[in-house]
């Protein structure tokens, strides 16, 4: 597939799109050495405030940054009312779903998803069933992935219910663009992210216990060598809670604590960034030092809430995926403003027998796999890694699916060389606690890679800045 | 605040000040080496340049891996050697993994003042260094601690970590100060030795500086650098921001703050009016040494307190 065959966000339809025409002007008249001079700037940038992630490896481990990207990417204001109105509407059938499949599980008996595929799924965790969440919402914080293929049309990827993260790349992506590009701002009605952790706050304050008038929350992190810690102070700070790790609270007569300097003080909500194995010894893996003994018992007493809950999992299987305009028609009797990509369940015979007849047109990726490994991009393999992977779904197909390759569009990004086009998906992040809303932007993360479609920073993705435009005279700017 | 973030900013304090209690060392024992070496009867260089590995205690590990002494293997192995614990890279690895761990509760200023000092560091070998530059890196990085000193008490709020800060800094101050007396040669008055005065003089002058406390010297008192006058300087004058006084008050206000009625506070009082109501000559009746070296166990007995008071919550 030559460039010209994908929807460039910049430049499509014969000309600049309207989003763009300043800024492509702008970035026209800018010399290469300037735009050189300003990655490098971002960069150093990033290093000081220590925006990194981690890499294991000897020494402790190394922090390296994830590639930044100085073109933004822009939306318009029409274009993000769909994706808006999209996502939240998908959330709220999530948090609908995992509310049914945790209590009354009408879905199941309904038989519009085959209970078998939930129920002994390994993300179902039946310690939850039963319980009733504050609002009963189960994904607090989730980050769907939207991919766009043309002038209307997007498709969501994969949604992230569990501990998603990068929305502290969406928000200081943002301060960087705008030290380093003033001028920019200042032409561009540009739609503030900067509240996004007073949202988080007001969210996580809203599902607290129902007793409790003034609640104290923290954030709990699996420590400073996790590759998103710098994401948990990050917002542990802006949100002004405690960062805290498993060994600072502890569970006592179905209450949480954590241990302060003036002795133990009581936690009524916890914002936690490690996975549903790790969170107690007492319940889940018994080898865990992460977590807090008796955390479980805590929450199924109601005494403490958890977010995002345990079992949310359960809703962003790539099983379930396919099943997404389904669960949207079910719980909220509306039509999807989003697409969902063709999927196919290769426990299916029929679904099995096409893809093994399609591989090289298809992207095949393992169930329960994530951050883009496990996969096999048909049209980029080589006949040696298709016929590996053939192998590896028949010895197993019910692991898999498989979708089309997708014709993500591309972004005019800065490279070596100059601007060329790579592509690009959207990841908003939607907030669920009193009422579900997202913040206007996202994290646009950049395949670096010419002709890559694979996003993901662990297999060399960079970010950009996301611009969402606001309507002319919407409200009054800050 | 968390029992553990308090520790954490207290070690990341402590950290930075032993930074910079190492550089003042080092410089220090160069100008020593540059006035005092050549001199009649001098030391050695050999001998001057021992005196920084004993007063980190780390003369055996360097001895099986450097084997010699010298000017150029003591800065390698005392500035940016990661093997050595005690070196400069070392010790501000630990304040900034400190300083990670907690950020959350630091201002960007204090976060990046450390950061930044780290990584202009974290690559930097003793190879690619030029001799003639070390001087200008020694003082950098004096620099960046009085930098962070600035950030920690203009940025922060006045509150638990504000005051666990100051007491780390503090007791490390304290402790560094009693060491390096403690570590002087004995004085057997030098008597009408023109030689062995300039010595005296000489070494006394390096001492002062390593201690910032030179111009202190030359306000308080209207004589010649005098190793007896020097000692009550830096033990018993509270004006003197490096004295042993000066410290303990210190650590006594921010843990009146913290908790009156905490036992490291009782601990820090005593030797507080400890040093309030002794006089030099009982001192030196006592011996300095052996006054010094309590003096650091009590610092210790204050540190484990503290520990106990407000980090290890049940």
């Amino acid at each position: 597939m030559s460039e010209t065959a994908f929807f460039d966000e910049m430049h499509s339809g014969g000309g600049v799109r309207a989003p763009y025409d300043r800024y492509a002007a702008w970035l026209h008249s800018t010399p290469v050495e300037t735009l050189k001079q300003r990655h490098d700037q971002a960069n150093s940038l990033f290093r000081t405030v220590g925006i990194t992630f981690n890499v294991y490896g000897e020494d402790g481990g190394v922090e390296r940054l994830i590639p930044f990207d100085i073109v933004p990417r822009i939306i318009s204001a029409e274009e993000w009312d769909i994706v808006e109105r999209g996502v939240i509407q998908r959330v709220d059938a999530l948090n609908a779903f995992l509310h049914d499949v945790y209590n009354d599980q009408e879905i199941l008996r309904s038989g519009r998803i085959p209970p078998e595929l939930v129920l002994t799924n390994d993300a179902f965790r039946p310690e939850m069933l039963g319980l009733r969440l504050p609002r009963s919402v189960y994904a607090h914080v989730a980050g769907i992935d939207i991919v766009r293929i043309d002038a209307k049309t997007f498709y969501v990827l994969e949604d992230n219910a569990r501990t998603p993260s990068g929305v502290s790349y969406m928000l200081e992506n943002r301060q960087a663009m705008m030290r380093l590009f003033p001028d920019l701002f200042a032409a561009y009605p540009v739609a503030p992210v900067s509240h996004y952790p007073e949202l988080l706050l007001d969210t996580l304050r809203a599902v607290a216990p129902k007793e409790v008038e003034d609640p104290t929350v923290v954030l709990l992190t699996p420590g400073q060598y996790n590759s998103a810690y710098f994401e948990h102070a990050f917002l542990a700070q802006e949100m002004g809670i405690e960062l805290v790790e498993g060994q600072d609270l502890f569970v006592d007569d179905g209450d949480v604590f954590m241990r302060t300097t003036r002795g133990p003080k009581r936690v009524h909500v916890i914002y936690r960034r490690i996975d549903d194995d790790f969170l107690d010894p007492l319940t889940f893996r018994r080898d865990s030092t992460l977590g807090v003994a008796g955390l479980m018992a805590a929450c199924r007493l109601g005494r403490v809430t958890v977010c995002n809950a345990v079992g949310g999992g359960i809703a962003d299987d790539k099983a379930i995926y396919a099943y997404m305009p389904e669960i949207i028609r079910f719980y909220l009797g509306q039509e999807p403003i989003l697409k969902n990509v063709p999927t196919y369940t290769l426990r299916r015979k029929k679904d099995l027998d096409y893809t093994l007849a399609h591989l090289p047109e298809l992207v095949v990726k393992e169930v329960h796999g994530s951050g883009g490994y496990g996969m096999l991009v048909g049209p980029a393999a080589s006949k040696a890694e298709i016929e590996a992977f053939r192998a590896k779904i028949v010895a197993a197909p019910d692991g898999f699916i498989a979708q089309p390759t997708l014709a993500l569009s591309t972004c005019p990004t800065f490279v070596e060389d100059g601007i060329a086009p790579r592509h690009v998906d959207l990841r908003p992040f939607v907030l669920s606690g009193q009422k579900t809303t997202v913040v206007p932007g996202g994290l646009t993360r950049v395949a670096m890679r010419q002709g890559s479609l694979v996003v993901n920073s662990s297999q060399g993705g960079g970010t950009k800045d996301t611009w969402v435009l606001e309507k002319p005279h919407a409200r009054p700017r800050r | 605040m968390l029992g553990r973030a308090a520790d954490n900013v207290f070690w990341m304090a402590r950290h930075v000040e032993r930074v910079e209690s190492t550089v003042r060392l080092l410089r220090a024992t160069g100008l020593n080496a540059l006035l005092t070496s050549s001199a009649e009867g001098g030391e050695g260089d050999e001998a001057i340049w021992s005196r920084p590995l004993l007063l980190t205690g780390r003369m055996d590990d360097f001895m099986a891996r450097y084997e010699q002494i010298s000017s150029g293997r003591v800065l390698a192995y005392m500035l940016l050697d990661r093997e050595n614990p005690a070196s400069v890279k070392s010790v501000l690895a630990c304040a900034r993994e400190n300083a990670r761990a907690t950020r959350h509760l630091l201002t960007n200023e204090i976060w990046e003042c450390l950061n930044q000092t780290w990584l202009a560091i974290k690559d930097l070998h003793f190879t690619t260094v030029q001799r003639t530059a070390i001087d200008d890196r020694l003082e950098w990085l004096t620099e960046r601690c009085f930098m962070f000193r600035g950030a920690l008490f203009g940025s922060m709020r006045r509150d638990e970590s504000l005051s666990f800060a100051n007491i780390g800094m503090y007791l490390e101050r304290g402790d560094h100060t009693a060491r390096l007396l403690a570590g002087q040669p004995e004085r057997g008055g030098a008597g009408d030795d023109a030689a062995a005065k300039m010595r005296e003089y000489y070494e006394g002058m390096a001492l002062l500086k390593a201690l910032g406390s030179y111009r202190a010297y030359r306000e308080t008192f209207a004589s010649n650098l005098d190793f007896g006058r020097i000692a009550e300087l830096l033990i018993l004058n509270a004006t003197v921001p490096r004295s042993l006084r000066g410290c303990i008050d210190e650590v006594v206000n921010s843990l009146r703050a913290l908790n009156p009625t905490a036992d490291s506070l009782k601990t820090a009082h005593e030797l507080q009016y400890r040093l309030q109501t002794v006089q030099i000559g009982l001192v030196r009746r006592v011996g300095l040494r052996a006054f010094l070296l309590d003096f650091c166990q009590e610092l210790d007995e204050i540190s484990t307190q503290i520990q106990r008071d407000f980090m290890m919550v049940q």
